[in-house]
């Protein structure tokens, strides 16, 4: 799949000025993820030693939003109070979580303490026990189910991870037709290619200079198949089944300035009907003006139902001036639609940390920073730092190029 | 430093949007800096590959400025050639040079080619024949000559690049007031820290797990203390002789992001009097709305007086509201002279490639990439490329950089 990257916006941001970042309470999880890539090492963290990285998060970032993670967040006891102490400061809490333990009651005290999204974890590899031997379509149940439970408590936005496997890569327009049809609910969903390091014989792995038994971090030796999704394959397929699926903004890898490690789209619509989709100005304009106006770049906006006035940003770009056409004859048909809240959904693909030529290609403005002894490390590396203390470099031993 | 991080500006400057590109035409010169980092491996490089570099450089970067440089550029045969090629490609030819070679006739040359900016390298340390052992102050004399040749022809701006070891850390007010004065002729002035190799027993350094001869780079250096100088404590200099000049936007570095690799200021005046620095907010509108217009971000403006519409820029940035109130003051005591022409002129402090926390750490958002073999490098790295074929990793001996924590069963 080839994209235009002059009708694309690369994100502004940095590691110094970015709307997200990160922050981990736990590394216990109920659940075995096939895809995980966190090590059980610590359990739970203090509560001071989360707060101290919320703020030196805040403070190197300036963010806008900040993920809770982990391990699974809603085991961690003093979760409220996390919640609360990121919510006084002006950051925008969301929690990444597989939705196991999340009742109604926890949901709301999660809200008041000014919760501002769930982000549901949810894909067919990940064992759950009442949903054993479903693909991705079937487990749309559970994904509505989460984001029903949302939908009753209002206020809090929901969005969705998926791991996408090799197997699973036929199932993406049946994923994100889920979506389109509750546009109203969801507010995001991220399609994450499965990352896992790739072992090979004529690669030795070296850390702060010592080989590596990379054994002691990964024991699966997957196939080059496997790992090989890119962002560029799933916009490929989901753009054969949607004709309007156009992506308006991306980051780019580290090490590999060609490839979009993160490549978003905006769907525009009501319950009913899907209107269209951003383009990379209105993406631009929304980033630029909220910093001019804040100071810091937007992660997501606080009312997921734009209105209508969104489409006042026809004015200079194409893509919502299409969109608004496809409003304006839907309503001339049916004139009931006009009365229809128009709500944004973005649907992110993501390919996380993966070696191409050597070496490790991260995503350039990445938004899941997190602070760790000090430094800003990409979230995807933190088990290689609490593991070996440094990262993982990949050197080729059997020849003189990879 | 004296201006907290918070209060500066982010370049929105990435990998693949990028206002700035480099092209190395040769890598001969007729000139042997102490600092400088490249070496004499291959000459002159053919002009289609330069043009092929040309054009990828804006597809991958979305650039609007080229930075012609070497070895000395102007030693290159086809350089007005090069210098057209670029301009006809809607972007912006800047030439870094030693001057050594310009004539009034050649200028005019690569004025009609195109050539938007130039960019001079004169510092003291050059030892340039008839400049020897000269102070900084001294060296304004040469920088004197070279902005008013180019203030005769006209329609070219003009900058200075300067690279500062740490005994000539305290004569940078001596260039910075030379530059006010003649901020109608002078755009851009770039105080760079001196970058070398450290060669040190705890240190040693590898290129694709193998290890390498350090003593190869001809900049390497056994003392630790010729490394010293930094953005912060160049910026700490000029606040502490100039209480006007602050900076507005910076880069961070790529390993450790709280560093300022690259931090600049705006300073406006005119050609009696400055009246202070820009603010953050406006380089932040003049980044954003150029990108909006253009579609690319902004590396200098076409011309660097802006004219009283500058003022306009009060309504959103705090420290404009000051220099409107200085030129208003200045406008009561003599009004002949506070109409004379606004200029804005930039001053940037680089701390290029270092080694910090174990780790390389270069200009997160650098604007000097370009490529190599078709891959797209720091410059700065460029000879630990044609040297190595990658760019080098430090090690230090014995110890570990960062002690990892027991895994737990």
């Amino acid at each position: 799949m080839d994209l235009d990257r002059n009708e694309l916006y690369r994100f502004p941001w940095s590691k110094t000025d970015n709307p997200g970042s990160w922050v981990e309470v736990t590394d216990d999880c109920d659940l075995t993820c096939e895809g995980c890539y966190r090590h059980r090492l610590q359990g739970h963290r203090p509560l001071e030693a989360v707060k101290e990285d919320i703020l030196a998060n805040q403070r190197m970032t300036r963010c806008d939003s900040m993920a809770i993670a982990g391990g699974e967040p809603l085991i961690y006891p003093q979760i409220i109070e996390v919640v609360d102490f990121m919510a006084r400061r002006g950051i925008k809490p969301v929690i990444l979580t597989n939705g196991e333990k999340l009742t109604p009651d926890l949901a709301t005290a999660l809200k008041k303490a000014g919760l501002a999204k769930f982000h549901f974890h949810v894909d067919s590899g990940q064992e759950r026990p009442a949903w054993k031997g479903k693909n991705e379509v079937d487990i749309n149940g559970l994904r509505q189910h989460f984001a029903d439970l949302v939908w009753e408590l209002g206020g809090v936005q929901c969005g969705f991870n998926v791991t996408v496997y090799r197997q699973t890569l036929p199932y993406l327009p049946g994923i994100v037709e889920w979506c389109r049809a509750n546009i109203h609910k969801v507010q995001h969903i991220s399609l994450i290619a499965l990352r896992l390091i790739p072992i090979r014989d004529d690669t030795d792995y070296w850390v702060n200079g010592r080989k590596l038994d990379i054994s002691s971090y990964q024991t699966r030796r997957p196939s080059p198949e496997e790992i090989s999704i890119t962002t560029e394959e799933m916009f490929g397929l989901l753009q054969e089944h949607f004709p309007d699926f156009h992506a308006c903004a991306y980051l780019s890898g580290t090490s590999a300035p060609h490839t979009h490690k993160y490549l978003i789209t905006t769907y525009v619509g009501s319950r009913r009907k899907i209107y269209g989709v951003l383009g990379a100005k209105s993406m631009e304009a929304v980033q630029i003006f909220y910093h001019l106006a804040k100071n810091r770049y937007c992660a997501f906006i606080k009312n997921p139902a734009a209105g209508k006035k969104i489409f006042a940003l026809s004015v200079f770009d194409q893509e919502i001036r299409r969109a608004f056409g496809n409003f304006v004859r839907s309503s001339l048909r049916n004139p009931a639609r006009l009365l229809d809240r128009i709500y944004v959904q973005s649907i992110h693909l993501q390919q996380p940390n993966e070696i191409i030529d050597g070496q490790v290609n991260l995503c350039d403005g990445c938004a899941n920073m997190m602070h760790y002894r000090g430094r800003m490390i990409h979230s995807c590396r933190l088990d290689e730092y609490r593991m070996f203390g440094g990262e993982i470099i990949p050197a080729w031993h059997g020849g003189d190029e990879p | 430093m004296s201006v907290p991080k918070e209060a500066l500006y982010r370049f929105p400057w990435s990998k693949t949007d990028n206002p700035g590109a480099w092209i190395e035409v040769t890598d001969e010169c007729d000139l042997h800096c102490p600092g400088c980092y490249r070496h004499r491996l291959e000459g002159h490089r053919p002009l289609d590959e330069l043009k092929r570099d040309v054009l990828t450089l804006r597809r991958t970067l979305n650039c609007e400025r080229i930075a012609i440089a070497g070895g000395e550029p102007l030693l290159y045969p086809r350089i007005v050639e090069v210098v057209d090629f670029i301009a006809r490609q809607g972007m912006k030819p800047m030439i870094l040079t030693n001057g050594e070679r310009l004539t009034p006739e050649l200028t005019s040359r690569l004025k009609k080619a195109g050539l938007k900016l130039v960019l001079f390298h004169v510092d003291s340390s050059q030892q340039r024949p008839g400049w020897e052992n000269k102070t900084e102050a001294e060296m304004n004399g040469l920088r004197q000559k070279f902005a008013d040749l180019l203030w005769e022809i006209g329609g070219l701006q003009c900058g200075f690049n300067i690279t500062v070891f740490p005994p000539t850390l305290s004569s940078i007010p001596d260039i910075i007031s030379w530059a006010r004065a003649n901020i109608h002729k002078v755009q851009h002035v770039s105080l760079i820290s001196f970058r070398s190799v450290l060669l040190h027993d705890d240190w040693t350094y590898e290129v694709n797990g193998r290890p390498i001869d350090a003593r190869k780079f001809q900049c390497a250096t056994a003392h630790p203390e010729d490394l010293a100088v930094s953005t912060e404590k160049m910026a700490e200099v000029i606040s502490g002789r100039f209480p006007d000049m602050r900076p507005c936007a910076y880069l961070g570095g790529t390993t450790s992001p709280e560093t300022c690799k690259f931090l600049i200021f705006l300073v406006l005046g005119t050609q009696n009097r400055i009246y202070g620095s820009l603010g953050p907010k406006t380089a932040e509108l003049v980044q954003v709305f150029y990108h909006l217009a253009k579609g690319h971000y902004c590396s200098f403006q076409d011309s660097p007086a802006p004219g009283m519409k500058v003022f306009l820029l009060a309504l959103a940035d705090r420290h404009v509201r000051k220099l409107w109130s200085r030129f208003w003051r200045a406008f009561a005591r003599n009004p002949g002279a506070a109409l004379k022409k606004i200029y804005v002129q930039c001053i940037n402090l680089q701390q290029p490639n270092e080694i910090l926390n174990g780790k390389i750490n270069l200009c997160d958002g650098c604007l000097n990439m370009m490529l190599h073999r078709g891959q797209l490098i720091h410059s700065c790295q460029l000879d630990e490329y044609r040297l190595f074929g990658a760019p080098i990793v430090p090690r230090k001996r014995g110890k570990e950089e960062e002690s990892p924590p027991g895994r737990q069963p």
